[in-house]
């Protein structure tokens, strides 16, 4: 298989055009009609040290959920932000924003007040040929039937193409536009077993594979451009793309994030591979033996999933065994937790854990991707089993039947941005993200997104520093945590021995790594009566006109499996969960008061070395006011008159969507496992 | 008899000599003849309204309108530069289309078959203009053609990383140690003294900080972001190897040990850097050169606004 590599200039066919030649003269050498920019040779990255180097480790934020124009659910929407607009506002320089004017320049901006240290675009690789196809008229099938319709009807093509191109042509109550016979004379699965791309792409899609080079290749050379290679190493970005499968809008996408510069020289898409485990077998094919080619991927929204994220069956129907259970504990260390389309922690409405009101934050009232686009005729109320603790549950079944837990998740935050705009997490002043909410074109001074919408989350990584290769590092020891947006800090330690006084001593962190493990860690084997768990957490301290709420408790989360049946449970641990603190509604003052640190060491106090279980961490502030309420306040909604609401605001008056939000963070998991709990 | 006409060196001499007339003339002529006008009607500015309306879902103000408009004019330019340059007959994807445009319209003509025949009649109806994707393809194929020789060499890339110390230079940075006293002011200054008379250690001394004990390498900008403002200016009027406190952040309080600065830098343009921010300065570039070019170019032309563009409508 071939790969490309930046530095080595060791691309795949280029395609024709001139955008893709770097002109950069001497520089990068002969670049003359399609030769691919010659060597620059990069530093050796594996010795490079950071001035910032700490052997103790430091929380870097970023995001690894952002899309760009070459996305074409955002490209329909008018987002002309590229890979590198996107790269430029995640170090914290402004961003026009769609809508545009007819000089193309945006009528609104956007900034972040803290910038990132780490960012990844990860546009939809099913979508890249397809979409350069009919923006680039350098390609004859620009003007195809398919490429007309996308061009004249991008709000419905949308809808097609997502429909068609992840296997969806027989969903009976589609509204299909007049005159759009395509969608059901396409066949679900091609005589070859792949899924078909469009038409336009010709036999096996040969078409669309060559095209789908350029944006391939520059969101390489994007990444390459903003990465931060030098001593100060401000800024890390990593080659990434999403693998978009989605059988009957039933989500199991995931994100590809690779380790480094060398990755395969196109994504393995979902057409071609159109499972999880094909899409880690093409990946292993075609990294397989190619020094620095390595990956990870990351599920998100499995919320969205209708139960399928964490079925226990493979592709044939066949009961997991543990071979392939390591192979998925293996490829996606992580998954997300928290983003645009809401949170996929817990749905907490049925068995135990029922009693876990905080379940209830940013919840999508639905179970798959369709939403209620169509009248709710393709889906249904959200399903216990699409949350990642019960996923965690479950891995911890599996593991009791097979040996090997398949759903050994770390936890991670995301924007899934489709604006460009990485990090752009914060209630205050929320542009709306696009892509599955609202389309900005039609942006009316209203609400910026659908109400049931979020502004997404953050992803942390405790690494020593800000490298591809120190960060990869911290992805797959699962040394993460997600936040809702917000940006405290949260140390999460399990052992056996921990002081009872740790939290009154200043080498908490010494301590935490030398007599145990971090967050996304292995208990060792027990070595007392019970395990002890040291928690420490900084609130987020704010930053100029970014105001931020104090911590109000840590909550310790444990899921364990009995005889096999999975049980949970949420002890508080921090803090004060009666602090009173509260929210004026009409001015989005805070009430109340709340804890600028909180640390403690925790013993399990119902502990049975005998049942395998997790343990995680929640950290909770105090309540503000969630971004819809901010809007509706600014724009002086009176829900008392219905008549009066101007429209675009009528949900204001929602009653079914919280005024407010109580942001927070949730570690990685530690699990204990009887006998050889340190096993994998 | 025709054949010896045709060899005769006079006709060759005449035939040359009216050519090089008409070249130059149409040369000169071009030169000081807009090459052609371009007309904005009524309609079109309500067009434009009603799209920028339809994408914005607002009414465009008076100064809106007439971006819009000024950006019509620019397509028209290009448009009329595309067809000048023959790029409508060059262009295997423009002929495709007009073709298939001609099919269909005169599918049962006897010149159905012709292509010569389909692509002069296509002319002749101006279809090159009318239709919606073979105008943006000649406007876009134009736009290539004059960004295509943007080039950047070294010494452009290096003035540019120069020009952008925010971007690529790095700001003097801290070393510092730290204890954290999570609640009150009081037992801060009895660590401080503890520190002070060597009788409590730094690495153990205070309360647990989730961020740990000692930073490396931090500009100011970063300490504020991570302790707020007050501390980043007391690390910076700090004298080395003292420790100073209590301080106040959002956290608690904080005794800090300066232990080295490290002096700010310029960026240093070695081979990464310069790759990097070559394909940044690239891509600016071409977007001048596009804008400059068409400006250019509309000075070629003679623009007619048939409309009143002043009052926006009513925004």
């Amino acid at each position: 298989m071939q790969t490309s590599d930046l530095r080595k200039g060791g691309r795949a066919r280029p395609p024709k055009g001139a955008g893709l030649c770097l002109a950069l003269g001497l520089l990068l050498g002969a670049c003359g009609g399609s030769a691919p920019p010659e060597d620059v040779s990069a530093p050796p990255q594996a010795q490079r040290t950071c001035d910032h180097h700490t052997a103790a480790r430091q929380p870097f934020f970023g995001d690894l959920h952002v899309h760009t124009r070459y996305s074409l659910d955002a490209n329909t929407q008018g987002t002309v932000v590229g890979p590198h607009e996107a790269y430029r506002f995640a170090t914290g320089e402004p961003l026009g924003i769609q809508p545009y004017d007819e000089n193309g320049n945006a009528l609104r901006t956007t900034q972040l007040a803290r910038p990132l240290d780490f960012a990844a675009v990860t546009d939809h690789a099913e979508l890249f040929g397809e979409v350069e196809i009919c923006t680039n008229p350098e390609y004859v099938e620009y003007y195809l039937a398919e490429c007309l319709l996308y061009r004249a009807a991008p709000e419905q093509s949308f809808i097609i193409f997502n429909l068609v191109a992840v296997g969806l042509p027989e969903l009976p109550q589609f509204p299909v536009p007049a005159g759009v016979p395509l969608v059901s004379d396409l066949p679900v699965v091609g005589s070859n077993g792949k899924i078909p791309r469009l038409p336009y792409c010709g036999v096996d899609g040969q078409r669309c594979l060559t095209a789908a080079q350029t944006p391939w290749t520059d969101i390489q050379q994007a990444a390459e451009a903003y990465y931060d290679r030098s001593g100060d190493c401000s800024f890390t970005t990593f080659v990434g793309y999403e693998w978009t499968g989605a059988p009957l809008s039933n989500n199991l996408h995931r994100n590809v994030i690779f380790a480094s510069e060398v990755v395969p020289a196109l994504p393995p898409a979902y057409q071609e591979y159109p499972r999880e485990e094909l899409l880690w077998q093409a990946l292993d094919a075609q990294c397989g033996g190619l020094e620095g080619c390595d990956y990870l991927t990351i599920p998100h929204n499995s919320n969205l999933s209708a139960g399928m994220m964490f079925e226990t069956r493979d592709r044939f129907g066949n009961d997991y065994t543990a071979e392939f259970a390591q192979r998925r504990q293996d490829a996606e260390p992580l998954a997300e937790i928290y983003q645009h389309k809401g949170q996929s922690e817990c749905l907490g409405t049925t068995g135990v854990g029922a009693q876990d009101e905080l379940c209830g934050f940013e919840l999508l009232p639905y179970n798959n991707l369709t939403g209620d686009r169509f009248g709710g005729a393709n889906t249904g109320p959200p399903l216990e089993q699409d949350f990642l603790r019960q996923a965690l549950k479950a891995g911890l079944q599996q593991e009791q039947r097979i040996g090997v837990n398949p759903f050994k998740y770390g936890f991670i935050g995301s924007s899934d941005t489709h604006m460009g705009t990485p990090g752009n997490v914060i209630e205050d002043r929320f542009t709306g993200h696009a892509g599955a909410g609202l389309n900005p074109a039609d942006y009316s001074g209203g609400l910026t997104d659908v109400i049931e919408a979020s502004p997404g989350g953050l992803a942390v990584l405790w690494a020593e520093q800000n490298t591809r290769e120190s960060l990869f590092a911290a992805m797959r020891r699962r040394e993460a945590y997600g936040t809702s947006g917000t940006r405290p800090i949260v140390r999460f330690f399990g052992g056996w021995d921990y002081p009872a006084d740790l939290c009154g001593r200043g080498d908490f962190v010494a301590v935490g790594y030398a007599q145990g493990v971090p967050m996304g860690g292995d208990l060792p084997a027990p070595q007392s009566d019970a395990p002890r768990f040291a928690v420490s957490a900084l609130r987020d301290p704010g930053f100029a006109l970014e105001p931020t709420q104090p911590l109000q408790r840590i909550q310790i989360i444990k899921g364990w499996v009995e005889g096999d049946q999975p049980f949970e449970r949420v002890y508080d641990v921090a803090g004060d969960p009666d602090n009173g603190a509260s929210v004026d509604l009409e001015t989005c003052e805070s009430r109340g008061s709340g804890f600028g640190s909180l640390c403690t060491v925790w013993t399990d106090p119902d502990f049975d070395p005998a049942q395998a279980a997790f343990y995680y961490a929640r950290v909770v502030e105090n309540p503000g006011c969630r971004w819809s309420t901010r809007q509706c306040l600014a724009a002086g909604i009176d829900c008392s008159d219905p008549d009066a609401v101007p429209e675009g605001y009528a949900d204001c008056c929602n009653a079914d969507y919280p005024k407010t939000i109580q942001e927070r963070a949730w570690t990685s998991p530690i699990w204990y496992r009887p006998q050889q709990s340190a096993a994998r | 008899m025709i054949g010896r006409l045709v060899r005769a060196p006079l006709l060759h001499f005449a035939v040359l000599g009216a050519l090089l007339f008409g070249l130059q003339q149409s040369v000169s002529l071009r030169r000081v003849e807009p090459r052609a006008t371009i007309v904005v009607s009524a309609d079109d500015v309500e067009r434009l309204r009603a799209q920028w309306q339809r994408e914005t879902a607002r009414r465009p103000d008076a100064q809106q309108l007439q971006a819009s408009i000024d950006r019509y004019v620019d397509e028209q330019v290009l448009l009329h530069e595309a067809l000048h340059l023959g790029l409508d007959r060059r262009d295997p994807v423009v002929r495709y289309r007009l073709l298939q445009n001609m099919r269909m319209t005169l599918a049962d003509t006897p010149i159905a078959s012709d292509d010569a025949a389909l692509l002069r009649q296509a002319q002749a109806l101006n279809m090159a203009a009318r239709d919606l994707v073979v105008r943006r393809r000649l406007i876009q194929a134009m736009e290539q053609r004059l960004v295509s020789g943007v080039e950047v060499d070294p010494k452009a890339v290096a003035a540019y990383i120069a020009a952008h110390p925010q971007r690529y230079a790095v700001p003097m940075r801290y070393d510092f140690s730290q204890v954290f006293v999570h609640d009150d002011p009081q037992r801060a200054r009895q660590v401080l003294a503890a520190l002070y008379a060597a009788t409590a250690s730094p690495a153990t001394a205070g309360d647990a900080f989730a961020l740990g004990r000692t930073f490396v390498g931090l500009s100011a900008a970063q300490i504020s972001a991570r302790f707020g403002s007050s501390v980043a200016a007391a690390v910076a009027a700090a004298e080395l190897g003292t420790w100073i406190g209590p301080l106040q952040s959002a956290y608690g309080w904080h005794l800090l040990r300066v232990e080295r600065r490290l002096p700010a830098q310029n960026a240093v343009p070695d081979a990464a850097l310069l790759r990097r921010a070559g394909y940044m300065l690239r891509r600016q570039r071409e977007r001048q050169v596009l804008l400059a070019a068409i400006t250019d170019l509309r000075s070629r032309y003679r623009v007619r606004l048939l409309a009143d563009a002043g009052g926006g409508g009513g925004a």
